[in-house]
């Protein structure tokens, strides 16, 4: 019997590790607020009690959430994307979706008027609902376009980045139409922000991330066997086509729904992946569930930095994400060329 | 016996192969031979439906292929395409590759078993965890052998399994495709660009020219006259304690003999 001792013992400890990360950054996020990071408040998030658990409950808890399952979201996304189109390059942004759902945001509230609507809540829902719309027509239309070209990824990607182009002259369209306090508005829609944090929307991209995990337990390797090229995999009986529409649709999916309610958070899809691929190769049995993690990780660390580094101010997250992750993206690129 | 008739092959409306008939028997060892663009691969790839058959018959023993599901025929035909790209996998993960189509996440006991006694035969141990980018050639190669030979196929299909290897390498493998071809009664197809060991190591030779073909036959029945027809070059064959010389095209020196007879008295 070979036993699990031939087994690679690092994937594991990463794996740990990324876990024990987490757990620290959650900790870190929620005795973190406008007086910086405040470490004695650890006895109060114990105690519960008071004002101090108003603040942490009603504000810190949704927020450190929404950044966990947000950028899980975003990591799985950005992982299943770039094993299906076998481009590294593949992630929420550069396929468009960030760019139509910003389009659909825009268009729910320069034409629908969508924030002349009675509650707040109602008008963030309607804005959502049009980003989510949007950014699923985008999917399709390059799902529908690809199985035209064969669905060869190289042409995934290329679609992903017209329409990409496409969407935002749209976008800047209306706005140039638009009065100022409507074009202010859809320019502060883009800025990705955690503080629209609310439990339904949590509960809602939570779930749907749940399920997509359970998913992964039945098609991982089929992702495996697509690294070993497109014939390879064929030959042990992947309908390839149907594997890559399939991924692109359910990551599409799960990237849409936390752009639409958060806005656009870059750089978190495309680089968690790249982290945790140059660390534990491509099995896709580690690979998926790591980008997740990778994803909430970067994602809890910049919602702290967005919060402490200019106090008291806050700065949306999807701005410190693109900020943080340029640089940390070319480490890793620097990182991975010199090892080879 | 895997049967195949009348088969013709056409991508974007354009002819690949035509009136293929074939009867490969079990433990039989195929090896294709022929011209570059002559279907070598083609006809390996229609066979795992890597490509769609346009017109044709294949079935093995009772078993229709024609009409079946990819996945259906995957369960019995094992494939190793020519070219491989960088995927980034260590071996263990390629390996578990070929199991995992019957068992998904969790690997069985069995399966564990399967591998394990493939790591041991393909003495794949020292391995195990690399990048197999980072392997040469012929350990690569062997890598993907056995995980065909894993998927416990019936028929195995190898498309160039020796290019880019050494001549020991490519010795060590062809022996290797030859003895489990006989101990686990596959139907294996082979195509080879080295005519020499094709002839040396198969047991039936397959020569593809012009999209069909041209002869099918018993690698002793071969005649170098058969070889001159499908390269369209002159050719010379010779059979030697069970070994066959094979030379092409025309001799560059005058004195051909004493030109090898020197260099050998040099080299003693």
């Amino acid at each position: 019997m070979y036993s699990k001792h031939l087994y690679s013992k690092k994937r594991f400890f990463i794996a740990i590790l990324l876990l024990c990360i987490t757990i620290s950054l959650i900790w870190i996020s929620l005795i973190s607020g406008n007086n910086g990071i405040v470490f004695s408040d650890t006895f109060k998030l114990l105690e519960a009690k008071g004002s101090f658990s108003i603040i942490v409950f009603e504000i810190r808890v949704p927020r450190t959430l929404a950044a966990f399952v947000v950028g899980a979201s975003l990591g799985l996304s950005g992982a299943m994307m770039q094993a299906v189109l076998k481009n590294p390059l593949a992630s929420p942004f550069t396929l468009g979706i960030s760019q139509a759902s910003a389009f659909g945001a825009s268009f729910a509230i320069i034409v629908f008027q969508s924030y002349s609507s009675t509650s707040s809540y109602e008008a963030g829902f309607i804005t959502a609902l049009f980003a989510f719309a949007s950014s699923m027509i985008c999917t399709l239309l390059i799902v529908s376009l690809g199985k035209r070209a064969n669905m060869s990824a190289e042409s995934l990607i290329l679609f992903g980045v017209a329409l990409g182009a496409f969407f935002s002259a749209f976008t800047m369209l209306l706005q140039y139409f638009a009065d100022d306090i409507d074009a202010a508005a859809t320019l502060f829609w883009t800025f990705g922000d955690l503080s629209k944090a609310s439990m339904s929307t949590i509960l809602a991209i939570g779930l749907v991330l749940l399920i997509c995990l359970f998913s992964y337990f039945k098609i991982f390797w089929k992702f495996d066997a697509l690294m070993l090229g497109e014939d390879s995999a064929k030959s042990l009986g992947i309908n390839t086509q149907n594997l890559r529409l399939g991924s692109m649709i359910v990551a599409s999916f799960l990237s849409a729904i936390s752009v639409c309610f958060f806005g656009i958070i870059g750089f978190v899809g495309l680089i968690a992946p790249h982290i945790v691929r140059l660390f534990i190769g491509s099995s896709h049995k580690y690979v998926l569930p790591l980008s997740a993690l990778s994803g909430a990780i970067l994602l809890l660390l910049a919602d702290i930095v967005s919060r402490t580094i200019l106090l008291p101010i806050t700065i949306p997250v999807g701005i410190i994400t693109s900020m943080l992750g340029a640089p940390l993206f070319l480490y890793f690129l620097y990182k991975r060329s010199s090892r080879c | 016996m895997l049967k195949i008739t009348n088969l013709h092959v056409k991508v974007k409306k354009k002819t690949l192969l035509t009136n293929i008939n074939l009867e490969l028997k079990l433990k039989d060892l195929n090896i294709i031979i022929g011209p570059n663009g002559a279907g070598k691969s083609t006809l390996l790839k229609s066979l795992v439906k890597v490509i769609d058959i346009h017109k044709g018959n294949i079935s093995l023993d009772e078993i229709e292929f024609t009409t079946a599901s990819i996945n259906s025929v995957s369960k019995y035909i094992a494939y190793m395409a020519q070219f491989n790209q960088n995927s980034n996998l260590t071996t263990l993960d390629v390996l578990e590759i070929s199991r995992r189509k019957y068992s998904g996440f969790s690997l069985r006991e069995h399966d564990h078993k399967l591998i394990e006694n493939s790591i041991n035969e393909f003495a794949l141990q020292k391995f195990l965890n690399r990048d197999i980018d980072t392997l040469s050639g012929g350990e690569r190669q062997k890598i993907f052998l056995a995980a065909a030979i894993l998927q416990e196929p019936k028929i195995l299909l190898l498309d160039e399994p020796i290019s880019h290897l050494d001549p020991k390498n490519q010795i060590e493998m062809l022996e290797l495709i030859r003895n489990k071809t006989k101990e686990k009664e596959f139907i294996t197809i082979t195509v080879l660009h080295d005519l020499q060991n094709a002839l040396h190591y198969a047991d039936k030779i397959i020569m593809l020219k012009n999209k069909e073909i041209l002869y099918f036959e018993n690698s002793l029945n071969i005649t170098q006259k058969m070889i001159s027809k499908l390269f369209d070059t002159t050719c010379k064959l010779f059979w030697q304690e069970g070994h066959p010389f094979l030379f092409l095209g025309h001799s560059h020196h005058n004195n051909t003999n004493n030109h090898s007879h020197k260099k050998e008295t040099n080299d003693t």
